[in-house]
């Protein structure tokens, strides 16, 4: 949290130095920034005093790492796992009892509705370009799925 | 503490009574995927239709470049709520997408864009007759739990021999309606008739094409047996059931596979299988080892669909009024039966017929208007034993037939003043389907159909006849009422099936009257 608020710190410098008639740039801000300057005080606990290791069973892992397709062999992968979980777990502490779930903030908006006409497409070229292998037209992709190398089986 | 007690108590206790037998029930639901009829695909632009060229029907969203965001097709919104307007739903004011995670080449998102914790419509009822053979016609009422929108996936060629697998992407993102029946089902015949139904209803309202052939109306059943009395068994879901004939053998068979099993002290095992319809047996797919884990979540860049709900209002550019699209509905199958049966005075047996192929329904209202003196049963005894039989003989399909109402109603007119007999009816069938530019009388010209109603030319047939059969004209005299058959078919053989029968019959009743008084 506070390299964020150190980074939201800089851009606000850098915003308050630049050219206000530039272009659209996210890392120059405009208008001065409506994200609270100090982290506002909370109950959650502190991450980086939070020492306790809650050991992650092989199981699990493995299931990640099929959901995700992401290798977390190193020792490197799994810390960040472990901070990961650490990071989002302190969201069962904020009570949203009786609280309906903000699913997106344009919940009152109307969706945009287009016309039934056939506007793209016939662009097999420009699609195909992305792949790295085609064979007459086709894209082509290993067999299913095949499983990472599991470890400890 | 207590209630612990108390049940382990009366479980030790002995138990007294054999159990009595108690039969086994079948359990059946479904899930149908309807392709939504439509020109373009649900959130982006390019074209649906079947058979396009290899990967052409494909915009940049639909092979998942990044920057392309999904944009909700209306058509396929107002397609999906007159549907489920016509099967009883409860339209919902405000729905969601939600993503359906899982890792597929021919899925290059990595998710499904659907609806999962706010569907289009929910709680609807279908009611719809079965007719098994052999048993009498009753009438099924269904619960249709959830509709919703969805995204089809790319199509996958598997390569076994190079393994690999080619994917096409042009059905990635064909709009698609789920729905999802209640276990309301017990039988094949059941399952097959609600799909039956299903279709009428969607091909009446134009929602889906429902060509099963080419994938546009995709039936899953889930299928299970319990004891009466007892909880749902484990159930078994049976994919890739291909023409509505096979949703029936599928289900039938799967039940007695259980139902063996189950008798040889076997356990059922939940796990997709599919119909292979030439061996005519269900096997076992290769299953995903774990539960699938689809990581729902709700799709960001589509915010809710709101819809208008209020009695009377008008749809706008950006807000669909439910009550606008249920004045577009068309009659339903129902309600043309009830029609028919109230105001034509058909048989509940005759109408679904009827209805069910609306080819002959077209020719039957054709029909019954121009000859409003012609008794129906007449019209649709023809329609369905002569013209529906030719076709089923020819295998030709009802649509491909192209005799006009305007000539049948001419036949059955001829046939009705007895111009022309039924079997020279059915001979301008076949001509007719041959030569679908001549007229009716030209041809009974041409083919010199005319029926035969001289009284004296049919007596000499007669005379000819009883002479040729002296064995049956021997057993009618007898008293054998039903030798007469064989010698009024010797005047049918005599006349080349051209003489009135009635007179014949009349005739032949006289000459042997006649004949026994000398």
């Amino acid at each position: 949290m506070l390299r964020i608020s150190n980074k939201i710190r800089f851009y606000c410098k850098i915003a308050a130095k630049s050219d206000l008639k530039s272009k659209l740039d996210f890392t120059q801000l405009r208008h001065p920034t409506k994200v609270p300057q100090q982290p506002e005080p909370n109950a959650f606990p502190d991450l980086d005093n939070n020492t306790d290791d809650d050991p992650i069973d092989s199981k699990t892992i493995q299931l990640l790492e099929r959901l995700s397709l992401v290798d977390l062999d190193s020792e490197e992968a799994l810390k960040t796992l472990k901070s990961s979980i650490q990071f989002a777990n302190r969201i069962v502490d904020i009570p949203t009892e009786n609280v309906p779930a903000l699913y997106t903030v344009l919940e009152k908006q109307q969706l945009q509705l287009r016309n039934d006409s056939v506007t793209e497409g016939n662009c097999r070229q420009e699609i195909l370009r992305n792949a790295k292998i085609t064979d007459e037209d086709y894209f082509v992709s290993p067999p299913g799925n095949i499983p990472l190398e599991q470890q400890n089986e | 503490m207590r209630n612990y007690l108390t049940i382990r108590r009366l479980a030790t206790k002995p138990i007294l009574a054999q159990e009595p037998f108690r039969k086994w029930k079948s359990v059946v639901g479904l899930e149908v995927h309807a392709q939504i009829a439509s020109t373009s695909k649900l959130f982006s632009g390019s074209g649906t239709s079947f058979g396009a060229p290899l990967n052409t029907s494909v915009a940049p969203f639909d092979a998942s470049i990044p920057g392309t965001l999904p944009v909700l097709n209306r058509k396929c919104v107002e397609s999906g709520i007159k549907t489920a307007l016509a099967l009883g739903c409860q339209v919902n004011e405000v729905s969601m997408f939600d993503r359906k995670h899982y890792f597929y080449a021919d899925l290059p998102n990595g998710y499904q864009i659907t609806q999962q914790r706010a569907a289009l419509a929910n709680n609807g009822l279908m009611t719809f007759p079965v007719i098994t053979p052999g048993q009498k016609l009753y009438y099924k009422s269904v619960k249709l739990l959830q509709l919703q929108l969805e995204q089809d996936s790319g199509k996958s060629l598997h390569d076994d021999h190079l393994k690999r697998s080619l994917v096409d992407l042009n059905r990635a993102g064909l709009p698609l309606m789920e729905l999802v029946f209640a276990p309301d089902l017990e039988t094949g015949e059941e399952a097959a008739s609600l799909v039956k139904e299903l279709m009428l209803i969607l091909r009446r309202l134009q929602t889906c094409s429902c060509k099963m052939e080419e994938g546009a109306l995709r039936v899953d059943a889930n299928i299970s047996i319990n004891q009466e009395g007892d909880p749902l068994g484990v159930r078994t879901e049976v994919k890739n059931i291909g023409s509505v004939r096979s949703i029936s053998q599928a289900i039938t068979f799967e039940i007695n596979r259980q139902l063996d099993i189950v008798s040889k002290g076997g356990r059922i095992t939940n796990e997709t299988r599919s119909w292979d319809a030439e061996k005519r047996c269900t096997v076992a797919m290769r299953d995903k080892e774990v539960l699938q884990d689809y990581r729902f979540m709700p799709e960001p860049n589509l915010p809710p669909l709101h819809l208008n709900l209020k009695p009377g209002s008008r749809s706008t550019s950006e807000l669909l009024s439910v009550a606008e699209l249920s004045e577009e509905i068309p009659e339903l199958p129902e309600h043309t039966r009830q029609r028919l049966v109230e105001f034509n005075k058909l048989n509940a047996e005759t109408a679904i017929i009827l209805v069910n192929e609306p080819i002959l329904l077209e020719h039957f209202m054709y029909i019954s208007k121009s000859l409003k003196n012609l008794p129906t049963k007449i019209i649709t005894n023809f329609l369905i034993n002569d013209l529906l039989t030719y076709c089923n003989k020819l295998n030709l399909n009802l649509d491909d037939c192209t005799i006009s109402s305007a000539n049948l109603s001419d036949i059955l007119n001829c046939l009705h003043l007895e111009e022309i007999n039924l079997q020279a009816a059915r001979q301008l069938i076949d001509l007719l389907h041959k030569n679908p530019n001549e007229s009716v009388a030209n041809l009974i010209d041409q083919h010199k159909l005319q029926q035969i109603s001289n009284v004296h030319e049919i007596e000499t047939f007669c005379r000819q006849a009883i002479a040729n059969q002296p064995k049956a004209v021997q057993q009618y005299k007898k008293g054998k009422a039903k030798a007469l058959f064989a010698i009024v078919g010797e005047v049918a053989k005599i006349s080349e099936q051209k003489a009135n029968m009635k007179i014949v019959v009349d005739c032949l009743e006289n000459l042997l009257k006649t004949t026994a008084q000398k």
